[in-house]
């Protein structure tokens, strides 16, 4: 049994460090085997005084003691034990001596170490004081690692039981016959042995190494059986040891905590809130203080996107809440109040509220919708403060932008309607080019939003020409007069409409008759504005969602509910956003039928036979003298931009008559210049070449970009020529490859593919002729082909 | 004259000194501290032009769009950049990986708007040894006409911190009234 144990001691030292030795083999057996009888009777003892306290233990050791000194010879020693046993075998090897003094010789602590472990991994059991206080008993039992081992594992501590006579007797037989029949344990090498692993025991690192598993494993089984023993013992130093730890190291403390901090965080969220919201509370209130005073506008930032609905959701509350206290006050008044909410399509709640808020404008505000740069604005005469246009502009498209960058349903195309600030509400009106943004106070009747509409069109209608909005370049001088009182109309008047429609301006006394008359029906009525409230707010949902859309918002539509009927009636311009309208309207209340009676007033035949007359009668205005144009329709605004010269200012009439008598066209835009049209120049190139020069690039292309950027909607054609000498062959693939490398050079500049087209002719331009100088034939030029296909 | 109002914005990678250069240009200032901008900030300066040409008296009203910075997770919003007349595009001097990204970052406002001008800060120089900048921009070059030019800034020094904005100005305004 004991070999395994031995074998790993032997095998490693045998042969380097006892070559000597065997000749001193028998003299010393008696010594070594004094050594192990000791052992054996300690192991015998060890066992039986377990159930006794360890004090005892000691006198046991003693008469072990008492016994092992006398054989050895040398009787000089006073010292302890220890020394003597090493003593006996120093004159031999005197190498050891340094290792006694020394602190454990790592490559004998590695090489020794699985026998010791053993023992030590039961020694802790009965207390650490055998190992610290009776240094002969470690000694022993380090001595051969292996013996220990045999006893402690084979007679089962469990049972407690001492081993039997025979058993102790055939152990010693065993060793014996180990020791002196085998001639390859020298006994000096034992003694070195013993004095190392001593040493070894010693030694912090080794010990440390030699406890931990058996510690670890001692700990394991303590903790599964007494648990609360365990937590007891650790209890009172536990928040010692995490505060001397996170002393001394805050970091490798925190990285420990880290993992486990969420998760007990939301374990306790779980199992009490309450308590943690207790706990964190006053800290969130500072934290969130002291990042407001860090970095004000950066947390108005984050909480943007929660203010706006956590108001809304307010207000909502606030109007359901009045509106109860209102329904059971049945008052005259009360009723009263009900009959002009009825015929103001609002609830009674959201009337007395706007009946206690006056509604005032502060300031109106004409913005260009990408630079968020203020083309117009208004304010009220007299304001203690008066609002920082730029910086109020900037934000609020800053906001748009923001807004429409996280709406999640990208064909939901959403725009931001309101901001309420406080005691503020920014009402804004978006167009195409450019939005109003108005500073009110106090609730908005429905009637302002159409006030605003109005002025938007009336706006973009009659000033919005020659891209005056669209590409307003920050002068205020550019901007007419006019538009400043359209605006100032909105601040003085808000209410007042255009004579449109004709609105309940009615004289009193018919009123009050009236009202008289609805006040015998009261009963019946109450019964059906439940439903009809419900209807009313359907209808607010799809205007509110048509007056979104984009091509939709200019123009003022109304809706009906009748009998699971949506009924959509108004004007717009064509019957594509007659159309347009009847989509939206229809993804907002799929379970209506829609019934489109919008007017498409003018409805032009199709955007493309538009297009076609447009070009037919461009091609005929050409051959005027001194007229050198292009035009281009606009299907969206149903406008047609006229680009190049005219001479004469009587051609200037002639043309615009020739365009806006096509049916559709609703506008002729002009933009004149004395330069030649960017799709008129062409693109030159040196023989066999297809590389633009420099000057082509910005003198032609970024023109021709420009150009291209703005009518979005139109195609061109790329042709690419050579000149009549060189190879055929070779020039009928040099012919499209210039007009493609034209191409990549205008995608490179952020046009689309899909509105260039490409083609080659080895052939000169129709108006070069075959005596005309080569290089005018080594070129590029364009046509322009047509709208792109606008999907829907 | 009426006081013409423009629209730039700062782009360029967390962390390079975008805020720190309006901050220098506007207010004056400079401080050690990193916030880091979240969304937009909008700053205004009115730029006179006779700074860099004596006889004329334009002046430009400067809408500065502070753009929180790109970064690994986040790319910057185009539409921030819509309707911008110019940008300036921000690199710190001190990280490689931001000068990489210049390219990118001209790329993206040049799809969005090809008429706009283009300025190339290379901040923090005052952290950098001057041969080294050398380096840097011996390193880089831009295809792009609309590029103004490359300048080595410094919003703590503040050197070339006015020159970078009013360049820019001047030549927005050159574009409009050529
Ligand atoms: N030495 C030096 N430090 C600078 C300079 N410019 C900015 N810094 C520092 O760099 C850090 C970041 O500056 P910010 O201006 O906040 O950077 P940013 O580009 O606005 O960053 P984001 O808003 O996160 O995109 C701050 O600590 C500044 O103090 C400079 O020119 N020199
Ligand atoms: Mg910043």
């Amino acid at each position: 049994m004991p070999l395994p144990q031995e074998n790993p001691v032997s095998s490693s030292h045998q042969d380097s460090e006892s070559p000597s030795n065997p000749t001193v083999d028998s003299p010393q057996t008696p010594e070594s085997l004094e050594g192990l009888f000791s052992l054996l009777d300690d192991l015998d003892l060890m066992e039986k005084p377990a159930p006794v306290s360890p004090p005892p233990t000691p006198k046991p050791p003693q008469k072990n003691r008492t016994k092992a000194p006398p054989p050895p010879k040398n009787s000089l020693s006073s010292s302890k034990q220890k020394t003597k046993t090493r003593k006996i075998i120093s004159p031999l090897p005197p190498p050891d001596q340094p290792k006694t003094n020394g602190r454990g010789n790592t490559e004998d602590s590695t090489s020794v170490s699985p026998a010791p472990k053993t023992p030590l991994e039961s020694a802790p059991s009965p207390e650490g004081q055998p190992l610290s206080e009776g240094r002969g008993n470690t000694e022993d039992s380090t001595s051969v690692s292996a013996a220990p081992k045999t006893p402690l594992e084979s007679a089962p501590s469990p049972e407690g039981q001492p081993l039997s006579e025979e058993a102790v007797e055939q152990l010693r037989a065993l060793f014996l016959d180990l020791l002196l029949g085998d001639n390859n344990y020298p006994a000096n090498e034992l003694e070195a042995k013993v004095a190392q692993l001593e040493q070894e025991l010693h030694s912090p690192n080794t010990l440390n190494r030699l406890l931990s598993p058996g510690f670890l494993q001692l700990f394991a089984s303590q903790v599964n059986q007494a648990p609360q023993e365990v937590v007891q013992a650790l209890f009172p130093i536990i928040d010692l040891v995490i505060g001397a730890k996170s002393h001394q190291d805050t970091q490798a403390m925190s990285k420990a905590l880290a993992s486990a901090i969420p998760g007990a965080f939301s374990k306790q969220l779980g199992d009490a809130p309450d308590e943690i919201i207790q706990a964190i509370a006053p800290a969130m209130g500072r934290a969130i203080k002291e990042q407001i005073r860090l970095e004000k506008d950066a947390m108005v930032d984050a909480l943007y996107p929660v203010i706006g609905n956590t108001v809304s959701k307010y207000m909502e509350e606030v109007v359901s809440q009045i509106n109860q206290r209102v329904e059971s006050a049945f008052s005259l008044q009360g009723i009263y109040r009900k009959i002009r909410a009825k015929m103001q399509g609002v609830s009674d709640a959201e009337l007395i509220l706007s009946e206690s808020l006056p509604f005032t404008v502060q300031a109106v505000f004409l913005i260009h919708k990408t630079s968020g740069l203020v083309i117009a604005e208004v304010q009220q005469e007299g304001n203690d403060t008066t609002l920082e246009a730029d910086m109020l502009a900037g934000m609020l498209t800053a906001i748009r932008s923001f807004a429409s960058e996280c709406t999640v349903h990208p064909e939901n195309t959403s725009e931001l309607t309101e901001i309420d600030y406080e005691n503020f509400k920014i009402i804004l009106e978006v167009a195409g080019y450019c939005y109003i943004a108005a500073v009110t106070q106090g609730d908005p009747p429905p009637a302002f939003h159409t006030k605003l509409q109005q002025t938007l069109s009336a706006i973009i209608l009659n000033y919005g020409y020659g891209n005056l909005i669209e590409e307003f370049n920050g002068n205020p001088d550019s901007i007419p007069r006019a538009v400043y009182d359209l605006l100032k109309a909105i601040l003085n008047s808000p209410l007042e409409l255009e004579p449109e429609k004709p609105t309940s301006s009615k004289p009193r006394g018919v009123l009050i008759i009236f009202l008289l008359l609805l006040l015998l029906i009261s009963v019946p009525l109450s019964l059906y504005r439940a439903r009809q409230h419900k209807i009313q707010q359907q209808i607010t949902t799809v205007l509110n969602a048509l007056s979104t859309t984009p091509e939709l918002a200019l123009y003022r539509l109304d809706a009906t509910i009748e009998k699971n009927q949506l009924i959509l009636t108004g004007k717009l311009p064509n019957s594509y956003l007659q159309e347009k309208a009847a989509v939206v309207a229809g993804s907002i209340v799929p379970d209506l039928q829609i019934d489109n009676q919008i007017l498409a007033v003018q409805v032009p035949p199709d955007p493309t036979h538009i297009e076609a007359e447009v070009r037919r009668h461009t091609s005929v205005l050409n051959r005027i003298g001194g007229v050198y144009i292009i035009a281009v329709y606009d299907p969206i605004d149903n406008k047609v931009s006229v680009e190049g010269s005219i001479r004469q200012a009587s051609a200037e009439n002639i043309v615009t008559e020739a365009f806006i008598q096509i049916p559709g066209v609703t506008q002729v835009i002009f933009r004149l210049s004395d330069r030649l049209l960017p799709v008129k120049e062409r693109i030159y190139f040196d023989p066999n070449a297809t590389n633009i020069s420099q000057n082509d690039r910005d003198n032609k292309l970024i023109p021709l970009v420009d150009f291209l950027q703005r009518y979005p909607y139109i195609k061109i054609r790329l042709i690419g020529h050579t000149d009549a000498s060189g190879d055929e062959q070779y020039n009928r693939t040099l012919a499209p490859r210039r007009a493609e490398v034209v191409k990549d050079a205008l995608i490179a500049q952020g046009i689309q593919a899909e509105r260039l087209e490409t083609k080659g002719d080895i052939g000169s331009p129709p108006d070069v002729a075959a005596t005309d100088p080569f290089w005018k034939s080594r070129c590029v030029r364009f046509e322009l082909i047509g709208l792109i296909e606008t999907n829907e | 004259m009426a006081i013409i109002s423009k629209k730039v914005c700062m782009i360029g990678d967390f962390g390079v000194g975008k805020t720190s250069l309006i901050r220098r240009f506007v207010e004056r200032q400079f401080s050690d501290q990193y916030l880091s901008t979240v969304g937009v900030k909008i700053s205004r300066k009115i730029v006179n032009l006779q700074h860099l040409e004596v006889d004329l008296s334009q002046e430009i009203k400067l809408l500065i769009w502070d753009i929180e910075g790109q970064t690994k997770f986040k790319a910057i919003a185009s539409s921030y950049l819509q309707g911008a007349s110019g940008i300036l595009v921000v690199a710190d001097s001190t990280r490689q990986e931001t000068i990489e990204h210049l390219q990118d970052h001209v790329k993206q406002f040049v799809a969005i708007n090809s008429n706009g001008m283009i300025a190339v800060a290379l901040n923090k120089v005052d952290l950098v040894d001057p041969e080294d900048i050398e380096q840097i921009r011996k390193n880089m070059s831009f295809s792009e006409h609309q590029v103004l030019g490359i300048y080595n800034t410094s919003a703590k020094t503040g050197q070339n911190v006015d020159h970078i904005f009013e360049t820019l100005a001047f030549k927005i305004w050159r574009q409009d009234n050529r």
